[in-house]
């Protein structure tokens, strides 16, 4: 057995400090690059994220709440002649300002076409006044800019607009489950008295 | 003799054992708080997803409208209102590229007044049209269930943009006096169709450094 010299109990000492300041300078380190590195370009992002809606939504936050996370998506687009064409895709929804709306992203992926992907966002909030969710959705690649408005039906959640071509447009989400949902993109012709289906998606929800 | 040379070897073991310790504490501070590279599903994988680094190249020069904004700025908001009300706030915004890098976007916040007691925060997604040829704006304050679209551009060392506030009353958003640290930032509406300008917001923004 040896004894510790004092020497080698105030280099013990040195080092359980040193190995403090360094947890501290860590923790304090990857605090700053996950909440706010002020001067670094990706601040917007670090302060734009919420973990949960905002307690003056109340219940009506149950409306969007619960498609927070991410969905794989089979969008299909049925066409004049009959036939449904597919593309594959992803969708993240995220609370987002304070909890006060929720962004999400519809994301398409590449096809023999189109080599990039595409992605579009929404906002959604609750106008209080209004007594409705008010929608914008913006597709930068397509020129795209569309606001909708609406809230629960029953078990689905009806949007209605009017499409950037002056058409009235209805947006449903239904079949509402934790695991899937199914999403109907609509226009009419006519004023509203018909109504064609031009967006036919179904998504799930991706595993962890 | 051998006692230094134990006492050595053993001030060398435990020095490397707390090496070690350290190298740990880092290794797990940094992976408990990594956000960017958190499971797709979580909540937070929308605003992993977001965020880009940078513009989409086939934005050309036409980026640098707004990457110059890109970062975070302290705000000195000033308000003037009909009947010559004049309210003075502070705040923050942060600018940012997202979706891809086809778009920016940014925050404006507003921190807590006496009579105020919730910081308020709005968004603004900008992108460039390239069929307009002109930058579209919408800015969306759900506080105030505000919806407000504009478009415009760069005109001269100016940027000016363009709009119908929900009343029906033009409005003119203007960045001027641009550079790397500071800019100035103006909105107008007109009460008589466009003849005449009244300043309703003056706010002077200086990027955060640290």
């Amino acid at each position: 057995m040896f004894r510790k010299s004092p020497r080698a109990k105030w280099l013990i000492g040195i080092a359980a400090i040193v190995v403090l300041i360094m947890s501290v300078m860590a923790a304090t380190d990857a605090h700053n690059s996950m909440n706010m590195d002020p001067s670094s370009r990706e601040a917007m992002i670090s302060v734009l994220g919420s973990p949960n809606p905002n307690p003056s939504l109340g219940e009506e936050a149950q409306t969007f709440d619960r498609l927070i996370g991410s969905w794989d998506a089979d969008f299909g687009f049925p066409q004049a002649d009959g036939t449904v064409r597919h593309k594959k895709g992803e969708l993240h929804f995220g609370w987002v300002m304070d909890g006060h709306a929720v962004q999400d992203l519809w994301i398409g992926y590449p096809t023999g076409e189109q080599k990039e992907r595409t992605i579009g966002t929404t906002f959604r909030f609750f106008d209080t006044k209004l007594k409705q969710w008010r929608i914008v959705f913006i597709n930068p690649q397509y020129n795209y800019v569309v606001t909708t408005q609406g809230g629960r039906e029953g078990d689905r959640i009806v949007l209605r607009g009017t499409d950037s071509d002056g058409l009235p447009i209805r947006w449903i989400f239904r079949e509402i489950t934790p695991e899937s949902f199914h999403w109907t993109g609509e226009k009419s012709h006519d004023g509203g008295n018909t109504w064609v289906l031009e967006e036919d998606h179904h998504m799930k929800r991706r595993a962890s | 003799m051998r006692d230094a040379i134990r006492t050595e070897a053993f001030q060398i073991r435990i020095a490397s054992l707390m090496f070690v310790l350290g190298l740990c504490t880092v290794a797990v501070t940094q992976t408990a708080t990594q956000p960017k590279n958190s499971s797709s599903s979580a909540p937070q994988a929308m605003i992993n997803v977001l965020a880009s680094g940078g513009p989409h190249p086939s934005l050309g020069e036409e980026a640098q409208t707004f990457d110059r904004f890109v970062g975070t700025w302290d705000g000195e908001f000033t308000s003037y209102r009909k009947g010559g009300a004049v309210y003075y706030r502070k705040g923050e915004l942060h600018f940012g590229w997202v979706l891809d890098g086809r778009a920016v976007q940014d925050l404006w916040i507003a921190y807590p007044t006496a009579t105020r007691k919730e910081s308020e925060i709005g968004t603004t997604i900008r992108f460039f049209d390239a069929s307009l040829k002109q930058w579209r704006i919408v800015f969306i304050l759900p506080e105030f269930n505000y919806v407000v679209t504009l478009q415009g551009g760069r005109e001269g060392d100016r940027i000016v943009l363009r709009g119908v506030d929900p009343n029906g009353l033009p409005l003119r958003w203007t960045f001027s006096e641009i550079t790397h640290d500071t800019f100035h930032w103006q909105g107008e509406k007109s009460y008589d169709g466009g003849k005449t300008w009244m300043l309703e917001e003056d706010h002077h923004m200086k990027r955060r450094t640290r």
